[in-house]
């Protein structure tokens, strides 16, 4: 178990050994008044999620879980590139340690092609902006290959699988909510369009690559290139055309995007 | 009677009620994922469905009416 320490932000972090999900519970404790930086770990997820209500696997003692409670005061549209801002805050905790990690749009880190981190972000809307976000991180870290299912090994990564060492969770966490932090100010002051895009860009894993783009209820092949200045994905579609994905989510195809243009 | 909104542009991932349930005020109407965010849209009254104006899938402008409650 971690020992209890301040946050960041100045509220003292909330240790558990087990809640169904950390977002979860936080979404209840911001409905209650929790304040702005107010942060839940939990030892072991019974219900962790993922984007779009899937699961996300968290057995006990080996991996860092954790939520965020902020308050921005944006503009309701700016919100959403929170998730972006905490991609790029996660990177710049972990790439001294993992070489090879990437970005993967719209909320995944990626070492080696597998995924290594995911960034749940909820939001609800209030009557002047967002009334508050709660930024949700699963990250695998001292789970063993063995230790996921069957079905997910080849497909995920631990920083102890790509390290070959054990990491001490606590002092993981303080790192990772220190640049969190420090990037959430960044981004107060100069947006996505600054520093981060750029982080974010330079370990794009998507850069120029086939993609197939799944947004709503439409797939398109195509080819992806960075993000714009409002965490939109740009890329070229089949006809040549360029385009802007404001959210969906994006694979690889190999070939689909060659195939698809003859 | 009340409609219910979009907060922003995004599209709907999920739709949480039918037309005919009884909904409290601040129940999730839909959810909506604009960006790499999901939110709850909610209903701003107690009521019943009367009618729902989108599928999941749909984009959304900022205050599309997404349904109507009475």
């Amino acid at each position: 178990m971690i020992e209890p320490f301040p946050s960041p932000w100045g509220t003292e972090v909330g240790l558990f050994q087990s809640l169904d999900s950390t977002s979860r519970y936080l979404w209840q404790q911001a409905l209650d008044g929790a304040p702005h930086g107010s942060v839940v770990v939990a030892d072991q997820q019974l219900s962790g999620r993922g984007r779009r209500g899937r699961q996300w696997h968290s057995p006990a003692g080996m991996n860092l879980y954790f939520s965020v409670l902020l308050r921005p005061r944006l503009q309701l549209d700016l919100v959403p590139q929170l998730s972006l801002v905490t991609a790029a805050a996660l990177w710049k905790a972990l790439s001294d340690d993992c070489l090879g990690l990437k970005i993967k749009w719209p909320n995944d880190l990626l070492c080696q092609g597998r995924k290594l981190a995911g960034i749940l972000a909820e939001m609800k809307p209030g009557a002047d902006g967002a009334e508050f976000v709660i930024v949700g991180v699963g990250l695998n870290v001292n789970a063993k290959v063995s230790d996921f299912p069957p079905e997910l090994q080849g497909m995920v990564t631990s920083l102890s699988c790509e390290c070959g060492k054990d990491f001490d969770l606590a002092e993981l966490l303080q790192k990772i909510l220190s640049e969190l932090a420090f990037f959430e100010e960044i981004f107060y002051r100069e947006g996505l369009k600054g520093s981060i895009r750029e982080l974010i860009n330079r370990n794009f894993f998507l850069a120029e690559k086939d993609v197939v783009i799944n947004s709503g209820d439409h797939r398109r092949a195509c080819r992806a290139h960075s993000i714009d200045d409002s965490g939109r994905l740009l890329a070229t579609i089949e006809d040549g055309q360029k385009m802007a994905f404001a959210s969906g989510e994006a694979w690889l195809e190999k070939g689909f995007y060659n195939v698809s243009g003859n | 009677m009340a409609e219910v909104t979009s907060p922003m542009v995004g599209k709907i991932f999920k739709i949480e009620v039918g037309v005919g349930d009884t909904v409290a005020e601040g129940d999730e109407v839909v959810i909506l994922e604009a960006m790499k965010m999901e939110m709850p849209v909610v209903s701003p009254i107690d009521g019943t469905v009367k009618e729902i104006k989108v599928a999941v899938g749909d984009a959304v402008e900022s205050d599309t009416v997404i349904a109507v409650i009475e």
